[in-house]
C-alpha cells in the first residue's frame, strides 16, 4: 500500500485506484476485495463510456483537434 | 387575531372514496409505500421523520384519475402531495401536513412522437434516460439534463421548473416545454400552452401565457398530466475541456472570458473555487494527482455538429490559454463530463474536522447570482458554513460550483452551489436547528447581493421559504398569494410550501 497524499492511498498500482486512508475508516470499515475492485472500475469505465455515446454521437477530444496535450499536469507520463 | 386554514387529516372515509375511484391497487396505505415517499435525498430531520409520514399514497395513471383524486380532497379538505421522481433538494415533495401522497411514477406512457414537427408527449412520470433510450433510433434528443438525470422525472423537472447542465445551448426545462395538461387543484383538467391552446405551437401571442404559471410551482397550483416536449437532432460531436488554473481570481475572470465568447455550441461553463478542487483533491478519483499549483478550474463542454465542436474548441483553447488557464488532459476532461450525474447515483461520505470518514447525507444550497457578486458571495457563503462546522462538528464543507446559468447563452448570472455534507446520523433538534439557521444565513447574504434563493431547486424549505416574501416584496408574493387562493380556495395542494399558507391567514392579521 503506498502513501499517496495525506489521507489518500494506492494499493493496487494496476488497477490505479485511490482509497481513503484506512485509518480514517475506522467508523464506516470496508473491506472490498481485489475481484470486487477489479469489477467495479471495468463496469466504471463502461458507464462513462455508455453515457458519453448516449448525449452524442461522438466525444472529441481537445488534444485532436488542437496543441492541448492529452495529458494534464500530475498524470502519468505528463 | 389571525386565523390559518389547514387541510384536515384522511379519514377511512376518504380512503374508501380513494378506493372507489381508483381501486384498491393504487391506494396505498402500508408502512412501507408510506415511509418511501417521506423524504428527498436533501437533508432531513431524521428525528421527526414521523411527523411528515404521508397517510396515504395513490398511484393514479390518467389524467381522469388525478381529476377524481383531487375533487375527493377538496370533499374533505385533505393535503394533496405530488411526488415525481422524489430527487429534488428543496422537499417540494415532501409532505408538511401529511395528507395524500400522489406519485405519478405510473404515468409513464409515451403519447405521441412527432418527428415532422419535432414535438414529443408524454405522460409526466418518464424518465428522461428512458425517453432518449427511445428517441435514440429517430436520431432526436430530448436535452434535459440535471445532475438528477438517471433517477429523475419529467413530472418533476416541470414542478421545480428544473436547471439542465447543457441548458446554455439547449435552454432548461421551461424553454424544453411546449405546452401542458394540468389538473387544477379543484379537479378541472386544462390544456395550457405559450398562449392560446395550440399544444404544438411553440410561441404564439394569443390570450396569457399560462404555461409558465404552473412551470416551477413545486405542485402548490396543479399536478400536471401530459406534457409535449421539445426535440432537437441527436448532437454528433461532444467536447469536454477542462482547465486548471493558479487562482480562484483568474479562473473567475478566464470564467467571464470564456461564457461572453458567443459560441452557438457551448452547453455549459463551471467555474470550481479553491474550496471545490481542495474536497475534490481530497475525494474525487480523477482530481487526487492534481499538483498544488491547480487552485481553481474551469470546466467547459460543447455540443453539436461535429465541424461546429472542432471549431469551436479552437477558440475555446485559446480563450482559456490567454486568460491563464492549463488544459487538464482528455482523460479527466471526457471522465469528468462522463461523471456529472454522479452524486444521485453514489453512497456519499464525508469528513468530521479530525479527517475521520463518517456517512454523510448531501446538501447543495443554490441560488441564482449575477456574474460581478460571485467572489462575494463566494467569501461570505465559505465564512458562513465554516463557522457552523467549527461550533458542531457534523457539517463538511464540499466546496462551491458556479454554472452558467441562463438559456441559450453562458453570461449574466450564475447557479451558484455550496456542498455541504451533513452526518445525519447525529442530528438533534439542537443541530437541526443550526443546520436552519446556516441555511438562513446563506440566504439573507443572497438576498445582500441582488441574488435570488434558487437558480433550480426552489425556495420551499424552511431557511429558504420565509424569505419569498422578502425576495418578493414589490408585490410579487401579494399577487402569489391571490392567486394560489384563486386557484386553490382550500388550500389542499401541497399546502403551507413556498410560505403559501400566508395565503390562507385573515387579511386583517396578516403579517
Amino acid at each position: 500500500m503506498k502513501q499517496v497524499r495525506k489521507g489518500v492511498v494506492l494499493r493496487r498500482e494496476d488497477l490505479h485506484v485511490f482509497e481513503v486512508d484506512p485509518a480514517l475508516m475506522s467508523r464506516v470499515p470496508q473491506d472490498v476485495t481485489d475481484i470486487e475492485q477489479a469489477r467495479i472500475v471495468k463496469n466504471r469505465w463502461e458507464y462513462l463510456d455508455w453515457m458519453h455515446r448516449h448525449f452524442a454521437h461522438k466525444t472529441v477530444l481537445l488534444s485532436e483537434v488542437t496543441a492541448a496535450p492529452s495529458q494534464g499536469p500530475g498524470q502519468a507520463g505528463h | 387575531m389571525a386565523t390559518l386554514t389547514l387541510p384536515n387529516p384522511v379519514t377511512d372515509k376518504v380512503i374508501a372514496e380513494l378506493e372507489a375511484a381508483l381501486g384498491k391497487d393504487k391506494v396505498r396505505t402500508d408502512l412501507g409505500a408510506r415511509i418511501a415517499r417521506t423524504r428527498v435525498p436533501a437533508p432531513f430531520p431524521v428525528h421527526r421523520f414521523a411527523e411528515y409520514m404521508p397517510d396515504v399514497v395513490v398511484l393514479p395513471e390518467t389524467a381522469e384519475e388525478v381529476s377524481a383524486i383531487l375533487r375527493i380532497a377538496n370533499q374533505y379538505r385533505v393535503p394533496v402531495v405530488p411526488r415525481a421522481g422524489g430527487t429534488g433538494l428543496a422537499d417540494g415533495a415532501v409532505p408538511l401536513h401529511k395528507g395524500i401522497l400522489l406519485d405519478i411514477k405510473k404515468m409513464n406512457k409515451i403519447i405521441e412522437l412527432d418527428l415532422i414537427n419535432r414535438t414529443v408527449t408524454v405522460q409526466p412520470g418518464l424518465n428522461m434516460l428512458k425517453l432518449n433510450e427511445f428517441l435514440a433510433p429517430y436520431g432526436v434528443f430530448y436535452p434535459d439534463d440535471p445532475a438528477s438525470y438517471p433517477v429523475s422525472i419529467i413530472g418533476g423537472r416541470i414542478g421545480t421548473s428544473g436547471w439542465s447542465l447543457i441548458g446554455s445551448r439547449y435552454g432548461h426545462t421551461r424553454d424544453l416545454v411546449i405546452s401542458l395538461q394540468v389538473v387544477l387543484p379543484t379537479g378541472e383538467i386544462v390544456r395550457l400552452s405559450d398562449g392560446g391552446g395550440a399544444p404544438k405551437v411553440r410561441k404564439a401571442s394569443t390570450g396569457y401565457n399560462l404555461k409558465q404559471l404552473f412551470i416551477g410551482t413545486q405542485g402548490t397550483l396543479g399536478v400536471v398530466t401530459e406534457a409535449t416536449l421539445e426535440l432537437f437532432p441527436k448532437p454528433e460531436a461532444e467536447l469536454a475541456a477542462f482547465f486548471g488554473y493558479e487562482s480562484f481570481d483568474e479562473a473567475y475572470r478566464s470564467t467571464g472570458a470564456l461564457s461572453t465568447s458567443g459560441l452557438g455550441t457551448l452547453a455549459a461553463v463551471i467555474l470550481f473555487d479553491e474550496r471545490k478542487v481542495e474536497y475534490l483533491r481530497r475525494d474525487d478519483e480523477a482530481y487526487i494527482p492534481l499538483p498544488e499549483r491547480i487552485k481553481a478550474v474551469v470546466a467547459t463542454a460543447l455540443y453539436g455538429v461535429e465541424e461546429e465542436v472542432r471549431a469551436a474548441a479552437n477558440r475555446l483553447f485559446r480563450i482559456a490559454k490567454e486568460t491563464g488557464g492549463e488544459y487538464l488532459g482528455d482523460e479527466l476532461s471526457a471522465g469528468d463530463w462522463a461523471s456529472r450525474h454522479d452524486r444521485y447515483a453514489t453512497p456519499l461520505h464525508g469528513r468530521l474536522p479530525d479527517g475521520t470518514v463518517v456517512p454523510m447525507s448531501w446538501h447543495c444550497e443554490d441560488a441564482a447570482i449575477i456574474y460581478s457578486e460571485l467572489p462575494a458571495i463566494k467569501q461570505k457563503w465559505h465564512e458562513i458554513t465554516d463557522r457552523y462546522i467549527r461550533q458542531y462538528g457534523i457539517f463538511d464543507n464540499w466546496g462551491m460550483f458556479f454554472y452558467s446559468n441562463n438559456p441559450y447563452k453562458g453570461w449574466g448570472d450564475y447557479l451558484v452551489e455550496i456542498d455541504i455534507g451533513i452526518w445525519e446520523q447525529a442530528l438533534n433538534e439542537e443541530t437541526w436547528q443550526a443546520w436552519v439557521n446556516l441555511k438562513r444565513e446563506i440566504t439573507r447574504a443572497t438576498l445582500e447581493h441582488q441574488g435570488s434563493i434558487s437558480a433550480c431547486h426552489g425556495a420551499c424549505r424552511e431557511g429558504d421559504a420565509e424569505f419569498i416574501p422578502v425576495e418578493m416584496h414589490e408585490g410579487g408574493f401579494e399577487l402569489m398569494k391571490k392567486i394560489k387562493r384563486l386557484l386553490d380556495p382550500n388550500n389542499i395542494l401541497n399546502p403551507s410550501k413556498n410560505y403559501l399558507h400566508l395565503a390562507y391567514v385573515d387579511e386583517e392579521g396578516a403579517p
